[in-house]
């Protein structure tokens, strides 16, 4: 069967559908060594719990608590760091899986 | 002679006091100025002459658009053109500090935690921001994932909140750390070139090499604070 105009400019659309999906991909991270992945999971850990820490100390200066926030905001914001290493190596696995 | 530590020193230029505040011009102040005039007259210079095939001096800014414009395409996808012009200006402003930084007698105002934090605090709100404008009320799922069960909220909701907070602050320790550590060694081995006299070539080839690795190195956390600036932003639009 011959393939007429129209059907040829159907296919084109197609074509250029597909491309701009292809495009549009989102890539998470990029291509990063072990060593870099260890220090920046080391980073994330540590911004965590200071933050936390920080937090924890400011609304014990304002509210006059003896270290109760500082103590609770610590271990949450341990916490977080590790959501965010969690997060992190996911990516990094994903990333790997993707190549 | 000059401690390692002492090229971090901001030293007041222009001493300005508004109700209490110290506002004065430094010299911090004076690199960031000095770095954004070096970018305003490198792109107007470059592109007096537009055409529609590049000539050589147009190549160098539309090399940068293009390199930003692909990091901004891979990592938020399309519609995050829509805000290539911040994503841009960070990663200008970022790139030129770091360079910046490595002429003598410069100051490295990307080292120092006060304009790289709040250049940081700067992009979280505007994460938050269009993550409000674009998914409305849904943004706030963010701090509490579906498959998360209720009576988990009250300890996944200060988790998520610290772990967005947290990230801009990593963000700028990342940035920070790298240009500290790397301007720290290169003023101890130039300490070293006056302290072994005739044998100071040793240390000033190790000088020259560390220049080079700082090149590389403040081209690549440029690099890195534009990437992270994208993914966290590819986080606020998109749902998990």
């Amino acid at each position: 069967m011959r393939k007429t105009p129209r059907d040829i400019e159907e296919i084109e659309k197609k074509i250029s559908v597909l491309k701009e999906k292809q495009n549009t991909e989102i890539k998470k991270h990029t291509n990063l060594s072990q060593g870099s992945i260890g220090l920046n999971a080391a980073i994330e850990l540590v911004s965590g719990t200071f933050v936390g820490m920080s937090i924890g100390y400011i609304l014990d200066e304002l509210f006059d608590f003896d270290s109760v926030f500082l103590i609770i905001f610590t271990i949450i914001g341990g916490l977080a760091g590790l959501l965010n290493i969690a997060r992190y190596i996911k990516s990094s696995n994903y990333n790997k899986e993707d190549k | 002679m000059a401690g390692p530590m002492e090229q971090f020193v901001i030293k007041r230029l222009m001493p300005l006091d508004v109700n209490g505040f110290d506002i004065s011009y430094t010299n911090s102040s004076l690199s960031m100025t000095l770095s954004v005039l070096a970018i305003i007259v490198l792109f107007s210079t470059c592109l007096v002459k537009r055409s529609l095939i590049p000539n050589k001096a147009q190549c160098i800014p539309e090399s940068f658009y293009e390199f930003v414009q692909k990091i901004v395409i891979e990592n938020i996808g399309k519609e995050g053109l829509k805000y290539f012009s911040f994503i841009f200006t960070i990663f200008l402003f970022v790139f030129s500090g770091n360079l910046m930084g490595l002429f003598p007698y410069s100051f490295t105002f990307t080292s120092h935690f006060a304009t790289v934090g709040t250049l940081s605090i700067f992009g979280l709100l505007f994460n938050i921001y269009n993550g409000v404008k674009k998914r409305k009320w849904g943004y706030f799922r963010t701090f509490l994932p579906k498959s998360v069960p209720m009576w988990l909220a009250p300890l996944i909701i200060p988790i998520e909140a610290l772990s967005l907070i947290s990230k801009s602050f990593s963000l700028t320790v990342r940035l920070v750390m790298n240009m500290v550590i790397g301007h720290i060694v290169l003023k101890i081995f130039a300490g070293f070139i006056i302290m072994m006299s005739f044998l100071g070539f040793i240390p000033l080839l190790f000088c020259s090499a560390i220049i080079v690795f700082e090149l590389f190195i403040a081209c690549l956390q440029a690099y890195i604070y534009t990437v992270l600036s994208c993914i966290y932003l590819s986080d606020a639009l998109h749902e998990h």
